[in-house]
């Protein structure tokens, strides 16, 4: 590593550490992270406003197979 | 062995966390997550130069994680729960990505203040796509089209000054990618100075067309940066396709315009639409067009159309089967095509009403307001483009409003979060899910339109609404 990216490095843990995203204990924050991280959305995979275009689509519900 | 971001993922600040994104054949957002910051921060540290221990220590070193055996472990856990659900890997070795599709992420624009985290709330910062009708205008008349086009009052098209304008704006909102349809989008004379601004701007264009494209437009797309694009035919059989199109000439001038595409360069997608004029014509469509190179389909059944609509229009259910069944032997034969079939209502009848409320709970999210924003001709901005282009479906209008302005704007958010009088006398107005059907994922206008005439009704596919009509 060298001098620029170290210091690079120092700015962003500064930054993580005043926006309080430290890690307090190592793996203590792991069960929120992973319950957050599982907040998922699917939006209409391929459907009405995506891939229709000037063509017709079928049902926006329904994912291709 | 270095690793990166796979391209087909993508990242995106939302000001109280981070949305991870995958992105389609054409660049467009096909399913999205949201995640904490610190994954964002994690995965933004493979930048295709480290290797994975660098990346492991750097990020240790800057979440003050130790000892480095614990880090470790979390990472892999963090990796993990990355994994989870996702057809492809999510980090790739970087030898094997394109050099033009590598995107470097700084760690530190996902830094988001601990107390500002919040993951309750799936509407997005700001529209993630741009759906814009490039013009009302067409020169093919489908049979089986959604499009309101000739049936709208003539409609003065934004001017070219105004429209870079938002795209420059949605540059700046990161917006991922615009679909350009219409009516046909190569019917508006400047269409190839929008995308080549769209394209200079970074933004993923998803182009469909059913026009003539001759070699100089081809070459001049091709100039331009465009990859791909999709082009529509609905059967192999010359007169077929006419029909379908309602247009005698079109046949000849498609298959031209797939052979000028291809003679550039340029990555041409097929889509056809299953209809009962057409199904037992799409097995010999793809394998024709196959024989003359093209790899990827899109293959969909015909879905209900407001304005043109003719129950004959549907394929029955048993034909949509066969259809299935052959698509199935022609990928197993074709491993190299990229073929998705789909659209088809399911067959299975619900028999209680128990199936009925799980098929509709889990239904997609409607997309409308939430991550998409649909463009009329104009610059009037509609929530979903199968409405018609209505003042009362008028959420915005570009020509006086910005992007922003209109998606954060009590008019679109009074569609999301309705109030519930305006649906007295239906079976929303006393629901006791009213408002987390409306504001979580929603209904669907466009069905609700289609058999209500209005879309404070509730959505056909509830199971409290008593309808029963098929929409594809």
């Amino acid at each position: 590593m060298g001098s620029e990216p170290k210091k690079e490095l120092e700015q962003i843990k500064e930054n993580v550490k005043k926006a309080g995203l430290y890690f307090l204990a190592g793996t203590g924050l792991l069960t929120l992270l992973k319950k957050e991280a599982k907040a998922c959305i699917g939006g209409c995979d391929w459907g009405c406003n995506i891939m229709c275009s000037s063509c017709q689509v079928g049902n926006s519900n329904q994912k291709p197979e | 062995m270095p690793l990166i971001l796979n391209p087909s993922y993508k990242l995106r600040n939302e000001g109280n966390k981070i949305l991870l994104y995958k992105v389609d054949w054409f660049g467009m957002m096909e399913k999205l997550q949201f995640i904490h910051p610190l994954y964002a921060i994690l995965l933004s540290l493979f930048d295709g130069k480290k290797e994975l221990e660098s990346v492991e220590r750097e990020f240790c070193y800057i979440t003050n994680c130790s000892p480095f055996e614990n880090g470790k472990r979390v990472i892999e856990e963090m990796l993990k729960v990355l994994r989870e659900d996702k057809e492809e890997e999510i980090l790739v070795d970087i030898s094997t990505v394109d050099r033009d599709k590598i995107k470097i992420y700084e760690p530190e624009s996902f830094i988001i203040e601990r107390k500002k985290i919040n993951f309750e709330d799936f509407r997005l910062s700001a529209p993630l796509d741009l759906n814009y009708n490039v013009t009302f205008k067409c020169n093919r008349r489908c049979i089986y089209c959604y499009a309101e086009n000739q049936y709208a009052p003539p409609m003065q098209e934004i001017s070219l000054v105004r429209l870079k304008e938002i795209i420059d704006e949605a540059s700046k909102l990161k917006v991922n990618g615009i679909v350009f349809g219409g009516g046909e989008p190569f019917c508006r004379k400047d269409i190839l100075e929008i995308l080549e601004y769209t394209i200079k701007k970074g933004i993923s264009c998803c182009v469909s067309t059913k026009k003539y494209l001759d070699k100089e437009t081809c070459e001049r797309l091709k100039e331009i940066g465009l990859e791909k694009i999709q082009v529509s035919i609905d059967s192999i059989k010359k007169e077929k396709a006419n029909f379908m199109a309602g247009s005698n000439s079109f046949y000849d001038e498609i298959l031209e315009t797939i052979k000028n595409l291809q003679r550039v360069g340029i990555k041409v997608r097929i889509k056809a639409v299953v209809t009962s004029y057409n199904i037992s014509d799409i097995p010999s469509l793809i394998l024709s067009l196959k024989n003359d190179g093209i790899l990827d389909f899109h293959i969909v059944c015909y879905g209900r159309s407001i304005y043109r609509h003719h129950d004959s229009i549907f394929a029955s259910q048993d034909e949509i089967q066969k259809l299935k069944n052959s698509i199935d032997q022609i990928k197993r034969e074709n491993p190299e095509l990229n073929l998705a079939f789909g659209g088809m209502e399911e067959e299975k009848k619900m028999a209680s009403e128990k199936e009925k409320r799980e098929s509709f709970e889990k239904r997609a999210i409607c997309s409308a307001g939430r991550s998409s924003l649909n463009i009329l001709p104009d610059g009037r901005v509609t929530l979903c483009e199968q409405l018609p282009s209505r003042d009362e479906f008028c959420i915005g209008d570009l020509r006086k409003q910005s992007l922003l302005d209109i998606w954060n704007s009590d008019l679109l958010i009074s569609f999301l979060r309705p109030e519930r009088k305006r649906f007295i006398m239906t079976s929303c107005y006393d629901c006791e899910i009213f408002d987390d059907c409306n504001w979580v994922k929603g209904r669907c206008f466009r069905r609700t339109y289609q058999v209500f005439g209005s879309i404070f009704a509730p959505d056909p596919k509830c199971p409290k609404s008593g309808v029963n009509v098929r929409f594809s």
